[in-house]
């Protein structure tokens, strides 16, 4: 990893009388992406505006490399900064050419190192021959790519994506966002990208940072935050989960499939267990010791790559519950099959219960 | 351009309500505020003065007037007002809706020459109607022909009164009132009419049910700016010698040297103007009709056949005729035929003087409309706002009474100069404003500042706050920005404000007439003096130099509406 390439610290951030961030602290490193993950409205957004100099925080500094650029009576205007931004409505200007577009940021450099690089960044995002176009007679994709280029072209230390993929269809947003992370990874800056989308960050990341009303939640690697979230919301961001609330009791919890541990709480603490659907496997025969069944099948319906299974607990588990279960493929159980459940230990969560 | 930007609206645009307004774009010190202060200053002066000479004494005209003529000036501005009102909701509504709904021959062109006669200013056509309708002209000698009648044997309905002044301002009129039902009822989707007809509507019933109703916002605001701007008629009013409030005024003043009671009169006739504003506005209220259903199908227009289509055509083409086509051929036979046309270097003199007011007026008004939009994109606060929708008021106050306020606040400042040179300089200088361009520079960007406002302001609202952000980021001053994104993005609104201040200050009669310096005559003034003294072949060729500029707005805005509606392109 390289050096430090933009850094927040201890933010607060406002509109008016709304708090949009408390007390948000984030370091991104030169050749990493970091996603910047959570619901609409959690401040995401505000974030990457701060960090370009749109939005000035209540307290807290900002650095880009080594430089301070916000806080402590400092305050350098964006177009000072050395900070790419790349719109989620791409914001290109109409009035100019594609290739005038690219080469805007690009002023001080001289006529002729303007033109190559305007060719490189052309090059780069594959639209080498569409210079002269103006923007509305490209396709959503290729606007992407050249909002991409002009955020790239003037080699900001840091890249800012608000929801760059969000303003395409699904079918196109595959294959941009693929695009997209092969030049970014070519040209090797420090990335922040904002997403709503959980997928979009475990595809796009090197590391996220979870979000939530203003606050981040989590920071790691992607498999950090889905092997060992933080909170009940981090791990419910990342896919369905199956909710059964209990009691500590023995350094475990009680379910309808056994005892799941609870390592480290106190007997008698309310818990809410969350456990992914794809942990439940699924067996028509009994492993061995177990006599009584722990669930029927309700339905199975195929949803592509996998099949997600319904399911409820047997009466003879004492537990009331409907639980969804995923596997690979197309799944053969027909409803009214009694179902014995094996548990993945990794994908089992034990959170203290919040108080309401 | 807007497809309604002809009408400059007194309802500020909703303001821009960005959650993030603030952020770096906030105004430390707000001299936003300052200039919008400065400016609603600047414009309400004049209304402002009319109404603080209101308690000045009459030395008894008031009284008279009461006496004699108050009661004829209130009769014939109300009953101006509600004819003009009446006659464009019928005749604008009801072309509106045959045109969207039905198919029939000549269809495709009417749908947009429908609004030609704006290029008309009313005066204009009053004169083409005199000609056109006198003893002497075509229309009463094919009557005679056919007849055998001669003088005195027949009664024939003189232009010269109030049903004709209510006739030329209806024809002049009705586009506005047109466009704004054209655009409510093509907005409508389809899908809102056809559930009513499944619910046991007939066509007509759909209408009167559905339709009208759904429209009604867009045709109130219509009519409310027609009868303002019969309200504040003067050039046609005049001409016909119809008393109205607009002549009292005017005669108060010159006729009878007295302020006072022209202020007095100017006084009432305000209070009549913003009556029909709040009472448009509270009939348009909130009800902005959100759409009905979200999935939006394209009009299918039914054709028509046999005689409803030969009807259709005749009723859309009436109006057209009367308020273009007809006025037209007339002024241009009146110019090709005068006994005493206007000599080649008179018109051009005149040309002269109205292209330099134009082009100053225009000039200084687009740059007033857009110190104010930065002054409220700046600073977003409500008072800002407040302040420049008050601006935007001077559009609906009638131009006579804009130039007796103007008059009067021009008199306090000569004086006020003049008193500050004589005790700082003790040197005379006499009146330096008073009877000079100023004064008629004044009036206009009182007059026009919403004319340049609506389409400067819809110029700037496409410029995404986005986009400036982008041109920040990518290492763009605040400056640069002004330079590299909203000058090149503002200059097609901006050339269209110009251009439309540039025709209303051309077609403008009353107030350049009363501040213009002495012997100053533009066209609009040399066409008036002329017909009105009986030289009316005289005023054709000016009338028609002022038409065909007036007509290069219109020709846009046809355009915008052959482009504009859904599903159809090109």
């Amino acid at each position: 990893m390289g050096s430090v390439a933009l850094t927040l610290k201890g933010i607060d951030h406002a509109y008016g009388s709304t708090v949009t961030l408390r007390d948000v602290s984030l370091e991104v490193r030169t050749e990493e992406i970091l996603c910047l993950l959570g619901p609409s409205g959690c401040g995401k957004t505000t974030i990457l505006r701060l960090a370009a100099g749109l939005e000035i925080p209540k307290r807290g500094t900002v650095h880009v490399a080594d430089r301070l650029v916000t806080g402590d009576g400092v305050f350098v205007p964006p177009e000072r900064r050395d900070v790419g931004l790349l719109f989620q409505d791409f914001a290109l200007f109409p009035h100019l050419t594609i290739a005038g577009n690219i080469a805007f940021g690009l002023k001080k450099l001289p006529e002729r190192e303007q033109a190559a690089r305007v060719g490189e960044m052309l090059e780069l995002t594959h639209l080498t021959g569409r210079g002269e176009s103006y923007p509305h007679m490209l396709s959503g994709g290729e606007q992407q790519r050249v909002a991409l280029a002009r955020a790239l072209a003037p080699r900001p230390n840091v890249l800012l994506l608000d929801e760059p993929f969000s303003g395409l269809d699904t079918q196109l947003r595959q294959l941009v966002r693929d695009e997209t992370l092969h030049v970014l990874k070519e040209v090797g800056t420090a990335v922040v990208l904002v997403t709503h989308d959980p997928e979009e960050a475990l595809f796009m990341a090197d590391r996220i940072a979870l979000m939530q009303s203003g606050r981040i939640v989590q920071v790691g690697e992607p498999s950090d935050l889905y092997f060992r979230p933080a909170e009940a919301f981090a791990a419910e961001f990342f896919g369905e989960v199956n909710r059964i609330s209990s009691r500590v009791s023995g350094a475990a919890v009680a379910s309808p499939f056994g005892p799941l541990p609870a390592a480290g709480l106190p007997d008698g603490t309310p818990v809410t267990c969350l456990i992914r659907s794809e942990a439940l496997k699924l067996r028509t025969v009994p492993p061995n010791g177990t006599t009584a069944p722990h669930a029927v099948v309700e339905a199975a319906r195929l949803l592509g790559r996998s099949s997600l299974i319904h399911l409820h607990t047997h009466p003879s588990t004492g537990h009331t519950l409907h639980l969804h279960a995923r596997a690979m493929g197309v799944s053969l159980l027909q409803p009214g099959t009694e179902v014995w459940i094996e548990v993945d230990p990794r994908l089992v969560f034990v959170f203290p219960t919040k108080e309401a | 351009m807007a497809s309604i930007s002809e009408i400059p609206t007194v309802t500020p645009a909703p303001a821009p309500t960005d959650k993030r307004a603030g952020g770096i774009h906030a105004w430390r010190l707000s001299w936003g505020l300052l200039v919008a202060a400065g400016l609603m200053a600047i414009v309400a002066a004049p209304v402002a003065a009319v109404f603080a000479f209101v308690l000045q004494p009459t030395n008894g005209l008031w009284a008279h007037l009461v006496d004699t003529l108050l009661l004829d000036y209130i009769g014939n501005t109300a009953l101006l007002g509600i004819g003009v009102g009446a006659s464009t909701i019928v005749i604008g509504t009801g072309c509106a809706w045959l045109l969207v709904m039905y198919e029939f021959p000549g269809r495709r062109w009417l749908d947009w020459a429908m609004v030609l006669p704006l290029a008309m200013p009313a005066y204009v056509l009053a004169y083409a109607y005199t000609d056109f309708l006198q003893f002497t002209g075509p229309v009463q000698g094919l009557l005679r022909d056919l007849t055998g009648w001669g003088w005195q044997d027949y009664w024939f309905a003189p232009i010269h009164s109030l049903g004709g002044a209510i006739f030329v301002l209806s024809m002049a009129l009705y586009p506005y009132v047109y466009v704004l039902a054209r655009s409510a009822f093509i907005e409508q989707s389809v899908c809102a009419l056809e559930v009513s007809r499944t619910l046991g509507c007939s066509a007509t019933g759909a209408f009167f049910r559905v339709a009208l109703p759904l429209a009604r916002p867009a045709i109130a605001a219509g009519a409310g700016f027609v009868v303002m701007e019969s309200l504040a008629d003067f050039g046609a009013v005049k001409y016909f010698e119809v008393q109205t409030f607009t002549t009292g005024i005017y005669r108060a003043w010159f006729a009878q040297g007295n302020p006072a009671a022209a202020s007095q009169l100017a006084s009432l006739l305000l209070l009549a103007v913003f009556a029909v504003l709040l009472l448009e506005r509270r009939s348009r209220g909130h009800r902005r009709y959100a759409h009905t259903s979200a999935r939006y199908r394209e009009l299918h227009p039914t054709r028509l056949r046999g005689w409803r289509a030969g009807l259709a055509t005749l009723v859309c083409a009436l109006p057209l005729a009367c308020g273009f086509l007809i006025p037209a051929v007339v002024l241009f036979d009146m110019a090709l035929n005068s006994s005493e046309p206007l000599v080649l270097s008179r018109l051009l003199h005149l040309i002269g003087n109205t292209v330099q007011i134009g082009i100053l007026a225009s000039v200084v008004t687009v740059a007033a409309a857009l110190l104010a939009i930065y002054a409220v994109k700046r600073d977003g606060r409500r008072l800002t706002r407040g302040l420049v929708s008050l601006s935007l008021l001077g559009y609906a106050t009638p131009g006579v009474v804009i130039a007796v306020g103007i008059v009067i606040t021009i008199g306090w400042l000569d004086a006020a100069i003049a008193g500050a040179a004589h005790s700082l300089l003790g040197v005379p200088t006499g009146l330096l404003l008073a009877g000079t361009i100023v004064a008629i520079l004044y009036g206009c960007l009182v007059r026009f500042f919403a004319v340049a406002y609506g389409p400067a302001e819809a110029g700037l609202g496409r410029i995404k706050r986005n986009i400036e952000d982008a041109a920040r980021t990518l290492g763009t001053s605040p400056r640069g920005v002004l330079a590299r994104i909203h000058l090149p993005l503002m200059r097609g609104s901006v050339l269209s404000a110009l251009l439309l201040v540039f025709v209303e200050v051309l077609k403008e009669l009353p107030a350049t007439m009363i501040l213009r310096p002495f012997n100053f005559d533009t066209l609009a003034i040399e066409a008036f003096q002329l017909a009105t003294t009986e030289r009316l072949d005289g005023a054709a060729t000016p009338a028609l130099i002022i038409v065909a500029v007036g007509l290069l707005p219109v020709i846009l805005l046809c355009r915008t509406i052959r482009r504009s509606r859904p599903g159809r392109t090109g």
